[in-house]
């Protein structure tokens, strides 16, 4: 008797592709808003909360995304004078995104990057000994203010040479009046930093999810064009 | 898409076999009875992109050629890149039995078959950028060829297994083609010895080998011998449409990607003896004597001696006793 057929059980499931991105996020006291903890003049609104509101979004965008729900794995680092681990790397599940609250003095921007930096190296590592491929690891940098401490001038050629060798890809983004550009520039050789449009966290966490949901469909040497025109809509130069 | 018919047509047409881009083909070669499918991705239908896998396979007078290539998902004409690299790859094979190949040499035919697609086609090299996977057998020689990701496996006493790794880069969506400046690096070429345990060779390009192979241990499934096993009790052409309607039914949805896959399997003739299990041991036995219909085996490991009743398959194709 013939029998052309096979036991789908038989078949193998590999895990799916990941992409790991780390938002390192700004929770200073001037993310309040309020001038007298350092808010640029002229803030309209509470940066934080619209900062929550847009990670929250992300958050939903992603797990309602059938390809990026499998694929995105989002660790989130808040950092004021220090860094505090928020959530480590891992799918988005049923799990809410956290909500981040203002912590510390200072922007130690630097140090933060490291930090973001050490976990991505380790999360690859783990990749590697589970046998789970892998795409180019992404790193979200948002700052409302400017470096208050020098730790900045030794991870922005860090960074900046693991972007050249293409083994990151950074999207570093100003909030506000009085974020410094040029400090954030040092993280990134290839891309200008943006500045979001008022409080646009959401917009910008749109066309992350989107990005995200583009890069988790893509095949074996597709380049990935990130579409930069939907930037235009949240951004100002 | 193609059938076998427009196959022929168009091979009788060109008086030569010519690669395959999207459909199926199969043929019975001296020893192996072959079937080649290519299946145009779920993920490259939705996009609205072609089938970007090619394959050729021709029989030569101790066995066969062939090669698979998969076109790059960012080149614009990797599809016409992968067809023109599957055929000179697999005449160049075929034309040159008994030989191991240098890497440079087989790099060079597979860049000269993509240069002129671009000069016929227009466009730069890099856009005709594809991955190689070829195997040449000839009689018991068996040579590999591999350049980027897919997986050459062999199944070997019944089990499957990786003769020639996938090879990309660190991440997901890298890999090596034969337009890169640094591909001969890369090029995997090898020169085997086939003992009589190993009864199938299957080429698959990176779409199915998601689904059919471990990319932590290397296992490699069973799913992949027991369609090999087809060939035994079917003939090529039933065997290899029976494929192409498991890989779109079954591995294309999972894989997304162009699933492509050349499965060899060998056929014994008439007057062969299919070689045994050793019943004791578990070593190949080699054949004593024939008689009455009953084969008297000896085993070459512990000596015992066992007999089995000579069988084909009831299906075997007409002519499978080429040899």
């Amino acid at each position: 008797m013939t029998n052309l057929n096979f036991r789908e059980c038989d078949l193998i499931d590999n895990p799916s592709t990941r992409i790991p991105i780390c938002l390192c996020l700004d929770v200073s006291p001037s993310m309040s808003g309020n001038p007298l903890f350092g808010a640029a003049p002229g803030t309209v609104g509470v940066p934080i909360d619209e900062l929550n509101r847009g990670v929250a979004a992300f958050f939903e965008a992603l797990r309602e995304d059938p390809s990026a729900h499998r694929a995105a794995e989002v660790a989130i680092v808040a950092y004021a004078d220090g860094q505090q681990l928020v959530r480590p790397f891992s799918t988005i599940d049923e799990d809410r995104a956290p909500v981040l609250q203002l912590n510390g003095n200072g922007t130690h921007i630097g140090s933060a990057v490291e930090h973001c930096l050490d976990l991505l190296e380790e999360r690859k590592r783990q990749y590697r000994s589970t046998g789970v491929e892998y795409f180019q690891p992404w790193l979200v940098l948002m700052t409302d203010g400017k470096p208050t401490d020098t730790s900045h001038v030794q991870a922005g050629p860090r960074a900046s040479a693991l972007v050249d060798d293409r083994k990151l890809t950074v999207f570093p983004i100003g909030i506000g009046n009085g974020a410094n550009l040029d400090a954030l520039a040092r993280f990134s050789p290839r891309t200008q930093p943006l500045r979001l449009d008022g409080l646009k966290f959401r917009e910008f966490f749109a066309w992350l999810s989107s990005s995200v949901s583009c890069v988790s469909r893509s095949q074996p040497d597709q380049s990935i064009t990130l579409d930069s025109s939907a930037i235009a809509g949240w951004t100002t130069l | 898409m193609n059938t076998i018919a427009d196959i022929s047509a168009s091979n009788a047409a060109h008086g030569v076999p010519r690669s395959i881009t999207e459909g199926c083909v199969s043929l019975q070669a001296p020893g192996w009875s072959v079937g080649a499918v290519a299946v145009r991705g779920t993920g490259h239908v939705r996009a609205g992109l072609p089938c970007q896998d090619a394959f050729r396979v021709t029989a030569t007078p101790d066995g066969f050629a062939a090669c698979l290539c998969d076109g790059a998902g960012s080149a614009e004409n990797s599809e016409l890149g992968a067809a023109a690299v599957a055929d000179a790859v697999c005449e160049f094979l075929a034309g040159h039995p008994g030989v191991a190949p240098e890497s440079q040499e087989v790099l060079k035919i597979a860049r000269a078959a993509a240069d002129s697609a671009a000069a016929r086609h227009g466009g730069e090299l890099a856009s005709y950028a594809c991955t190689v996977l070829a195997v040449l057998v000839d009689r018991n020689q068996l040579t590999t060829i591999h350049l980027g990701d897919g997986v050459i496996v062999a199944g070997v006493a019944g089990r499957p297994a990786v003769l020639s790794a996938p090879d990309r880069g660190e991440y997901a969506n890298t890999t090596y083609f034969v337009t890169d400046t640094r591909a001969e690096q890369h090029l995997r070429i090898q020169f085997l010895r086939l003992n009589d345990t190993v009864r199938s060779v299957v080429l698959m390009t990176d779409g199915p080998q998601r689904v059919l192979l471990q990319s932590r241990t290397g296992k490699v499934s069973q799913v992949v011998e027991g369609v090999a096993g087809w060939h035994d009790q079917a003939g090529h052409a039933v065997a290899t449409d029976a494929l192409e309607t498991t890989v779109s039914q079954k591995i294309a949805p999972r894989a997304q990607d162009d699933c492509s896959l050349i499965v060899a399997r060998r056929i014994w003739a008439e007057d062969e003896v299919i070689p045994a299990i050793c019943p004791s041991c578990a070593a190949w036995a080699t054949v004593g004597r024939r008689r009455n219909g009953r084969v008297s085996y000896h085993c070459p490991e512990c000596e015992s001696a066992f007999q089995k009743k000579r069988k084909r398959p009831s299906s075997a194709p007409p002519g499978a006793s080429t040899r």
